[in-house]
């Protein structure tokens, strides 16, 4: 009955001579990777029954005396499928083992790439599923863990070039980065978010993604992710956050394979906000006013309004806004009709061969992405990717890779509220507008045309201001081993990312917002090494295991950001820096950091079921003043298999209760901060009228500053039931940052916009769950399912003293957000509605409502996140579903409120006509209007029910910025795949060795939200820490796809 | 084997011993630690004339002295935006007077630097004098030094420390010694001598301010403060040439606001291109002031072609009034308007800071006081008028003609006859009818023309409503 479908097993027998023998020894490795297995049971077994036995060494070694009449070696490990080999007379028997299931993961990669037992770790981990990465990918790597992993929560990238956040059990530090270090096959590389010049407002600046959006999928064997101090201490500062852990593929050792993978996804808007269609151009209902009318027929031209409060659509005569005469009607489609369907190509090739020791993988990926708007975001990518592993001698083996990226994106989206965001321009489009008026752009002359007052050109914004850039990027990761003896080993790794950005922005002289034009260049470089040499001693004594290892490591990183900007173009549409009418301005920021650190860890087990970790760790920052830049942050943990350690007992509940786990760790993370942060520097700003001039920085640095702490206690149940068909885990967890390294906002009357300060602290506490599980295991049909939940409560506790709040993000000033003292992380304030002691919403005597300032609105993070996975195995068919839940959090829609302000939307219908009726046709005094506009569950401040009617344009809705914050709860089916592989029969004349065809859909559909139709929750201006506002973003949209992929 | 032991040691300590670089590599190598303040002399300067000739000046001041209008805003609507405003606050100390205040604090021990400093005081002095005038009570000496959380100084107390640190700053100006390049100090050159005029018009300008009756003033204190200034008249400024006017660039990054508003991205701002405002050309054109012309430009389009025509600031209003009239605003676009004056939109126009014209004018109410001067009240009323209209490149035959206008020429009338609508008074700040021997009203519609009005409203007024506009007073193109 029990048939695995991810079994495979691959037994390796060298003979050798034969002659009389007391000795054998061999290796145990991973069927998946190859990678050795420590902590294998191997059992002689005799005539009589099981005799000696004896584990594998770190390296996967083992090795025993046979005594006389020994038959067998049975091979046994946890989540593996035990291995019986006859030893048939040799002295060296190699042997793979393969897991039983996926649901199941015994062996963990941890820190610094350590293979170990889950049962020996004193922290959660959670592994991600990759199964469906390729076949469902999306535009950017890290949107692709949202949720699968318990406590992991992200932002998806606002386009598909753009920056996404992941943070991983709330947001640790007030001011800094709260993202996790990416480690790629053990190296941590940079993932510097693309978006931190863009501004809510949407300025001139671009997303230009973040850096690990570009790791291929393709090459992902596994992703692993370390939640928070307590798995990631030992990766020390940059760690503070967790680390998420990306292991890619290797050979597997058998023969030479290829394998193709070739997929194309299509995206689509797919809701769109609901526009009315009742009303057009205009302001108070009419077509005249602001020189409307000024031409001798005295038609009203629509050239003068940007929002759709105009008359009620008739069929009027009136001038469009490219000067023509037309009907004024409405246009329903006008805002669809402008997104088209987008499509991503990914093709890819992988060929590895080779033996156990010597082998290599090469891949190469080809990508196309576009954009769901014609003419941006065109991207290209080309990923190659190598992987050699050499055995040079019995005790020395090189592991290199070496990856190469070359990203070009042609026209990347101006974000926001930038007039250059052709989304932004037509979430409030006027409702009479044809796309057809604004296609012709520019007149004669280049100049911008067919515009209404501040509402630009959607089509200037996008053909009118190219960009371009070219990001090389290049990974390399060496890992040198060598076996010393049976119990010492030594590795040295080395890393190394570097990339280059090229770039330019374009903006043509012409446009209403920038007539003369603009042009910026920008070459950044990036590189960052690591180094590391770590001796491993592995011992056993009696019942007692002893893994240690001392590790000293350095880490620098040296970057440079050059740009070139002017501010004036000769010649209309050449683009080069060199066509300039005035002085190039022009900037160079160079940066250089070093880490260095001795870290090491001695893990303890006792008999299997007890076990104890310590890990140290110390690091020399040269960001820190000399008198504190060293920091020491040890962690302790330990864990408790107490279905093992109560022999007895445990085997009596084993048949239900199959596994159970206590585990409890403390650790504690110390962090630096960025370069240059401790002495004031002036700047030179420009020339004035032949004049250099100059300013001192606002910031106001600390010149003592001191490495901040997170410190985090966490521990959690493990439990496995019904012989490892249903697992089930829960954490709790406590962290807390103090002595953050803050930049403060201060009073400017300090002569300094901010000032750096230790200070402050953070607490996230909170739940994990994960459940999972085979419910249903035939011959032909599986089903397995898994769901998670995470719940993660913050809190500021202090800040500096005399600053009660620290500022993340604001929309136009008015709309804030905030690290408060008291309140979570991310708690928005703004203009809220006056209410009475009994919660009514309070107006006054115009019927307006009456704003109180400075409100809490809302907190921008979730109160609990989960994801439930299905997947369903029938034959050659399977399937598998993710359902991805956010419940709770806030966001301030600002697409919302401009849509609303500019009467586009159907909201704005709500007393529309009545209105008109009573104040124009009826001719109604304001003050005693019979009908129109009405918040009718409100109160004047006296107590009695609201009875006056506004004008539906003027209703106060502005003012009250509690108006456009929104509930950001979703249940979306984020992931379904159903994929069939081609049965081997029909393969074999074909000569191809695997086929799998799938269909893929991510977002398809949005199951429960309480954001406004054409608003999706996840939207953000930012992936930094201001989240929760939204302005400017695209609808919400879906992804199809179709895979198709081949082994040979 | 054993290499491999040593290997890792050596790398162990290796790592260990590169701390003793780090304070090197930490070094910023992007940026200087230490400037020399011509650099930051230039900045204050350029800052300040960004602020008080830039946004402020177009929403706030000349749309509040209703010598302005078209604006879309809360400022500009009478009311009040928390984030604009803190955009001023910054400006202020971070902007025009952290500079300053650097050149300060590097320098002031250095005695080769010593009138360098002192200019750098005499700035920071105005900017301070300034910032007191909008907000009252400001943070002073406290500021600046990063503080998070810095006490205010009294409103009072600011203007008597102002005052007596500009007597002593000028008196110490040593005027052999050194001074600013030419290029650095965009207001005098380097000149020293007319910074000691600057500073010593300064302190007239604030002994005036003060000099309203209590609560508003202390006329004793103003009176001794001006008899000192008066006893040294020849350290006022006393020519044109003196007034401190530095120009704006013509490259993006350094022309005038205004320029960058109302010509540059005329296209983008279109709906809310200030134009002149009606109250101005009223207050104007009875008397024939040929300072409307350069003041502004006539209607280039419109119903109004070619005539001086100013927006209402009401920005057009219902299209009928009750009596069935048809208001002449109604479907008006701001380009149906007269625009401000050629000489104010060009890219690298001036910026007024103090002027021959407001000394003269400052004198003429002092004398008129009986506080003293070597001129009568009239004399200098008089040479205030010649100064502003050889400002605006005016003939002295255009000033005579002018000075001799009932209402104009001293202790005169003004001529309301078939026309006293045009001298309306509305709520006692707008009229500009000037009754027989009112001389005091004559001075004040002086400093109105050359862009200054209501001054009477004196310092540290106790209703904030009134502050901004007390400020008019002060600030000018």
């Amino acid at each position: 009955m029990k048939i695995n479908f991810y079994l495979f097993i691959l037994c390796c027998v060298l003979p050798t001579f034969l002659r009389a023998q007391t000795r054998v020894s061999g290796t145990v490795s991973d069927g998946t990777d190859r990678s050795p297995l420590p902590g294998v049971t191997v059992t002689v077994v005799t005539k009589i029954g099981p005799s000696t036995s004896a584990y594998t060494n770190t390296d996967g070694k083992y090795s025993l005396v046979l005594p006389i009449g020994a038959e067998d070696l049975i091979f046994s490990y946890t989540g593996m499928k035990a291995v019986t080999e006859k030893i048939g007379g040799r002295i060296r028997i190699d042997v793979v083992m393969a897991g039983e299931s996926n649901q199941l993961q015994t062996v963990a990669i941890t820190a610094l790439g350590i293979k170990r037992e889950t049962r020996s770790l004193s922290y959660s981990r959670q592994s991600m599923d990759v199964s469906t990465l390729t076949q469902a990918p999306s535009t950017n790597i890290v949107s692709s863990l949202s949720g699968r992993i318990a406590g992991v929560q992200i932002t998806p990238s606002s386009t598909n070039t753009g920056s996404a956040r992941v943070v991983i059990r709330g947001n640790n530090s007030i001011s800094g980065n709260n993202q996790p270090l990416f480690v790629i096959d053990g190296i941590p590389v940079d993932n510097e978010a693309g978006d931190g010049k863009v501004t809510t407002s949407g300025n001139t600046n671009l997303d230009y993604g973040n850096v690990v959006g570009n790791i291929n999928p393709e090459d992902i064997e596994n992703i692993e992710v370390l939640k928070g101090p307590n798995a990631a201490a030992l990766y020390g500062s940059r760690a503070a956050n967790g680390a998420i852990l990306i292991t890619t593929k290797k050979s597997s050792g058998k023969k030479f394979q290829a394998t193709f993978n070739s997929n194309s996804t299509f995206q689509r808007i797919t809701e769109f906000p609901n526009y009315q269609d009742q009303f057009g151009a205009g302001n108070s209902f009419k077509l005249d006013g602001s020189g409307s009318t000024n031409n001798p027929q005295k038609i009203p031209n629509l050239g003068v309004f940007n929002r759709s409060w105009g008359a009620p659509l008739l069929g009027q005569p009136v001038i469009s806004v490219n000067g023509q005469f037309k009907d004024y009607l409405a246009q329903p489609d006008n805002v669809k009709d402008f997104y088209q369907t987008a499509a991503m190509l990914t093709n890819s090739i992988a060929v590895d061969g080779g033996n156990l020791e010597n082998n290599y993988r090469f891949s190469y990926t080809n990508y196309q992405g576009g954009s769901v708007v014609a003419g941006i975001n065109k991207a290209t990518r080309h990923n190659a990717n190598i992987r050699v592993l050499n055995k040079f001698t019995k005790w020395l083996d090189l592991d290199s890779k070496v990856t190469f990226i070359n990203n070009k994106v042609v026209n990347r989206q101006y974000m926001n509220g930038s007039t250059r965001n052709p989304v932004y321009q037509y979430a409030y489009m006027v409702r009479d507008d044809k796309l057809s008026e604004f296609e012709i752009y520019k007149d004669a002359y280049g100049n911008e045309v067919n515009t209404h007052t501040d509402f630009l050109n959607p089509y200037w914004a996008i053909n009118e201001n190219p960009n371009q850039d070219v990001k090389n990027q290049l990974l390399g990761a060496f890992n040198l081993n060598a076996k010393i003896n049976d119990w010492l080993k030594f590795t040295a790794k080395l890393g190394t990312e570097m990339y280059w950005l090229n770039g330019y922005t374009f903006n043509n002289k012409g446009s209403k917002s920038s007539p003369n034009g603009s042009m910026a260049t920008l070459n950044n470089n990036f590189q960052s090494t690591n180094a590391d040499a770590v001796v491993f001693a592995n011992n056993k004594i009696g019942k007692l295991t002893i893994n240690s290892f001392l590790g000293a490591g350095t880490f620098r990183t040296k970057s440079e950001k050059n740009d070139q900007s002017i501010a004036s173009l000769i010649q209309a549409g050449l683009v080069n820096i060199s066509n300039s009418g005035e002085a190039a301005t022009v900037n160079q920021f160079s940066s250089k950091k070093i880490i260095n650190s001795i870290y090491g860890s001695t893990s303890i087990g006792y008999d299997n079921y007890l076990y104890l970790d310590l890990t140290a760790r110390n690091d020399w920052s040269s960001t820190l003043p000399s008198a504190n830049n060293f920091y020491f942050y040890p962690s302790i943990g330990g864990s408790f298999v107490f279905t093992d350690a109560f022999k007895n007992l445990g085997e009596r509940v084993k048949p239900i209760l199959s596994f159970g786990k206590l585990r409890m760790s403390y650790a504690v993370v110390g962090n630096d901060t960025s370069p240059y942060q401790l002495t004031p520097t002036y700047s030179f700003d420009g020339i004035y009228n032949g004049q250099a001039y100059a300013s001192l920085s606002s910031t106001f640095f600390n010149p003592d500053l001191k490495p901040e702490k997170t410190g985090s206690f966490e521990y959690g149940l493990d439990l496995r039931f019904l012989k490892d068909r249903i697992s089930f885990s829960v954490t709790r967890y406590n962290a807390a940052t103090t002595n953050q390294i803050v930049l403060a906002q201060i009073t400017p009357a300090s002569g300094y916009n901010a000032r750096y300060y230790n200070a402050g602290e953070i607490q996230n506490r909170g739940t994990e769950l994960i459940l999972s599980g085979t419910p249903i295991k035939t011959n032909s049909f599986t089903w397995s399912a898994s769901a998670n939940f995470a719940k993660n409560n913050s809190l500021v506790k202090s800040l500096v003293d005399g600053v009660n709040s620290f500022q993340l993000n604001s929309w136009f000033g008015r709309l804030l957000v905030f690290a408060e003292v008291g309140q979570p992380y991310g708690v928005i304030r703004g203009a809220g509605w006056k209410r009475d002691d009994q919660g009514r919403k309070l107006v006054a005597a115009t019927g307006l409502p009456i704003a109180v300032p400075n409100q809490v609105l809302g907190t921008a993070t979730p109160d609990w996140t989960g994801g439930f996975s299905n997947s369903f195995r029938y034959k050659n068919f399977n399937l598998s579903l993710l359902v991805d839940v956010r419940k709770g959090g806030s966001f301030y829609s600002g697409t919302y409120r401009r849509s609303y302000i500019s009467g586009a939307i159907d909201d704005t219908l709500e007393g529309r006509a009545d209105y008109y009726l009573h104040s124009y046709i009826y001719g109604e005094a304001a003050a005693n209007l019979a009908g129109g506009f009405i918040y009718r569950d409100a109160y004047f401040e006296d107590g009695t029910p609201n009875n006056k009617y506004v004008s539906p344009q003027s209703n106060g809705f502005a003012n009250v910025d509690e108006m456009q914050i929104f509930d950001a709860s979703y249940v979306k089916l984020r992931e379904a795949v159903i994929g069939y592989d081609l049965p081997a029969s029909l393969l074999k004349r074909v000569k191809i060795a695997n086929a799998r065809i799938s269909l893929s859909g991510r977002n398809l559909w949005t199951i429960y939200k309480k954001a406004p139709k054409g608003i999706d929750p996840e939207s953000s201006v930012t992936s930094g820490n201001g989240q929760g506002i939204e302005y400017g973003s695209l609808p919400p949209f879906s992804t199809y796809g179709l895979d198709l992929r081949l082994t040979f | 084997m054993k290499i491999k032991y040593i290997l890792f040691l050596l790398s162990l300590s290796l790592s260990m011993g590169c701390t003793k670089d780090f304070e090197e590599i930490n070094q910023n190598p992007n940026n200087p630690t230490q400037v020399e303040p011509d650099f930051l002399l230039t900045t204050s300067i350029f800052q300040a004339m960004n602020l008080y000739g830039g946004d402020m000046n177009r929403v706030v001041f000349f749309n509040y002295t209703q010598h302005f209008s078209g604006f879309q805003g809360e400022f500009q609507r009478y009311s009040f935006n928390n984030a604009t405003n803190s955009g001023y606050w910054k400006s202020t100390y971070i902007g025009c007077m952290q500079p300053v205040n650097q050149i300060i604090l590097n320098f002031k021990a250095n005695s080769a630097y010593k009138n360098r400093v002192l200019i750098a005081q005499i700035w920071k002095d105005y900017i301070i004098s300034n910032a007191v005038s909008i907000w009252g009570a400001v943070p002073t000496t406290e500021a600046l030094n990063g503080s998070p959380s810095v006490p205010f100084t009294k409103e009072e107390d600011i203007y008597y420390n102002l005052l007596a640190d500009l007597k002593q700053l000028a008196s110490s100006i040593d005027l052999s010694g050194d001074k600013y390049s030419v290029v650095a100090d965009k207001i005098y050159g380097g000149d020293l001598l007319k910074w000691k005029k600057f500073a010593n018009t300064l302190r007239l300008r604030l002994a005036m301010r003060i000099s309203n009756a209590a609560p508003n003033g202390n006329p004793e204190a103003a009176k001794k403060l001006v008899q000192e200034i008066f006893a040294n008249e020849q350290n006022t400024i006393t020519v044109q040439a003196e007034t401190a006017a530095p120009v704006w660039g013509t490259s993006s990054d350094t022309w005038s606001p205004l320029y960058n508003y109302v010509v540059y991205n005329y296209t983008a701002n279109k709906a809310t291109i200030p134009v002149v405002n009606e109250s101005l050309i009223y207050h104007m054109a009875p008397y024939n002031d040929a300072r409307l012309a350069i003041y502004a430009q006539p209607a280039k389009q419109g119903p109004q072609l070619n005539k001086f025509f100013g927006q209402n600031i009401s920005y057009g209003g219902g299209s009928q009034y009750a009596s069935g009239q048809v208001n002449p605003h109604t479907g008006l676009k701001q380009d149906d308007y007269s625009y401000i004056g050629a000489r104010f939109l060009k890219p690298d126009a001036e910026y007024v800071f103090i002027s021959y014209t407001e000394a003269c004018f400052l004198k003429a109410e002092a004398s008129l006081k009986g506080w003293g001067g070597s001129k009568s009240a009239e004399q200098y009323y008089y040479e205030g008028i010649d100064a502003s209209y050889n400002r605006y490149g005016l003939t002295s035959a255009q000033a005579a003609i002018y000075k001799n206008t009932p209402g104009v020429k001293w202790s005169s009338a003004s001529d309301t006859t078939g026309r006293s609508s045009q001298f309306k008074d509305w709520l006692q700040i707008c009229s500009s009818y000037i009754a027989a021997g009112d001389n005091y009203k004559q001075i004040i519609m002086q400093h109105g023309y050359t862009r200054t009005r209501r001054r009477c409203l004196g310092a540290y007024q106790k209703e904030q409503s009134f502050r901004i506009s007390t400020t008019i007073c002060y600030i000018r193109w």
